[in-house]
């Protein structure tokens, strides 16, 4: 036989590949996966009193064993030049703490760094488990409230479920509140959002006879109003953007990899997977960037535009 | 037309027209981002995180787009 | 290009043994719970079956990179 070189070879490997694929298709045809969203799909398998315990929760609560186990024996006999796994730790705590303290200085940078160091591995953690071959695979049948059994897998990424971005952007929002009122204290901090002083202003010139800067006053008063409201309506506008967000991002990512995995299987999916690791890492950022960014914001001193006339 | 009919339809403008926007405003800072980038080819690590910050903001309405999608299509 | 090939065809293994170990913990687990007869063991025993599979593939994924350094590492040292 002639000796093949290495470019035929890749030809007849890919075509083999191509033909299983073919006749895979043709003799063993799968059902489609059926689709529902974790807002009436994570059934609960007990009832801990009023509490369900539903396969994203078990699937969070791996999250948080690998990552505290993960520190845990990262910092276990600690030594002062690192090597193996506390060197690993040191390296990602290095990484997120230069990225923090870049965008918020040194001291408040410190201060964020918990917070947001640790929205983003848990994220990023929860995000990269969903990736696992056993997730949304194995699972136990369940008889439904209507008579009708549905397959229930035992495991599902944490992300997909509403509460967990939620409880998210819960923390977060809290926790620039939290921030902002102890750097500028609560009288300053609430003056961001209630600028009557410009109003008061203008009163205090109507009331001593300058009508016109009064007027002036009052129009410029009226906008600050406007503004400190819009800016009180944005705070809380973001816990939703936040949950949508990441929610969205994650259950769109795990239906787009069970069609690919349903409609190519061997070839495509390997593509997928690699997006969807590349979108789980993009969305921890920008979680944990956003929450840091709108920190510095709200602890940055507000200073007061008013005019002396 | 049935509800069903109505339902499906609903679902594929949702996603069709509500990517649109964030399609176009993605265009855009990919614009501005390779601008900055030919300009000054040394802040290439600044302007790329700037610009996959913004690109996630707007990229979150299309999800939203598509979460009203889903419910409309797959939901009972 | 032979010690290329190599060094691709173990990375290639190493993705192959983390699915395999997780897999076959998660299913092991799931067969032992389905033979203890209850609904809640199947369950707990997958669980358990899948930290398993998955504590033994992240060790041995760090065995094997160590391996590949200690590898580099010599044959570095020996071109000396």
């Amino acid at each position: 036989m002639p000796k093949l070189g290495v470019k035929s070879k890749l030809a007849i490997g890919g075509i083999v590949v191509i033909l299983l694929i073919a006749i895979g298709r043709l003799f063993f045809p799968v059902p489609q996966p059926g689709l529902e969203l974790a807002a009436n799909y994570s059934e609960p398998f007990y009832k801990l009193g009023p509490i369900y315990i539903t396969n994203t929760l078990i699937t969070s609560w791996i999250g948080i064993i690998v990552l505290i186990g993960f520190f845990y024996f990262a910092t276990r006999k600690m030594k002062l030049v690192p090597k193996g796994l506390q060197n690993f730790a040191e390296t990602i705590i290095e990484l997120l703490l230069d990225f923090v303290e870049g965008v918020a200085g040194k001291e408040n940078g410190r201060r964020f760094f918990p917070v947001v160091a640790a929205i983003f591995l848990y994220v990023l953690f929860n995000a990269w488990l969903a990736l696992l071959p056993v997730f949304n695979f194995i699972g136990i049948n369940q008889m439904q409230a209507d008579g009708t059994s549905i397959y229930v897998p035992i495991l599902r990424a944490a992300n997909t479920d509403m509460n967990v971005p939620l409880m998210l952007a819960l923390v977060s929002f809290f926790s620039v509140e939290y921030w902002g009122i102890t750097s500028l204290g609560l009288r300053h901090y609430l003056g961001k959002f209630f600028r009557f002083g410009q109003l008061f202003q203008g009163l205090g010139q109507l009331i001593r006879g300058k009508v016109k800067s009064a007027v002036s006053a009052f129009l410029y008063g009226a906008i600050d109003v406007f503004v400190g409201a819009l800016e009180l309506l944005s705070e809380f506008v973001r816990i939703i953007s936040f949950t949508f967000r990441l929610f969205g991002n994650m259950t769109a990512g795990e239906i787009l990899l069970l069609m690919m995995a349903f409609l190519i299987p061997w070839i495509i999916p390997a593509i997928f997977y690699g997006l969807e690791t590349f979108l789980g890492f993009v969305q921890a950022f920008i979680f944990a960037g956003l929450t840091l960014v709108f920190a510095t914001m709200a602890v940055a001193a507000h200073e007061s535009e008013h005019q002396k006339s | 037309m049935t509800p069903e009919a109505m339902r499906l339809l609903g679902a594929g403008l949702a996603i069709g027209l509500g990517a649109i926007g964030p399609g176009i405003g993605v265009g855009i800072l990919g614009f501005g981002a390779m601008q900055a980038l030919g300009r000054n080819p040394e802040a290439r690590g600044a302007i790329l995180t700037n610009m996959m910050v913004a690109i996630a903001f707007t990229e979150a309405i299309s999800i939203y787009a598509l979460i009203v999608a889903i419910i409309l299509a797959l939901l009972k | 290009m032979d010690k290329r090939r190599a060094e691709v065809i173990r990375f290639i293994g190493i993705g192959w043994y983390i699915a395999a170990c997780i897999l076959l913990g998660a299913l092991g687990g799931r067969w032992i719970g389905q033979k203890l007869d209850g609904r809640s063991s199947e369950i707990i025993f997958t669980i358990l079956g899948f930290i398993l599979g998955l504590i033994a593939a992240v060790l041995g994924v760090y065995r094997m990179f160590r391996a590949i350094e200690n590898n580099n590492q010599d044959k570095s040292r020996g071109n000396r």
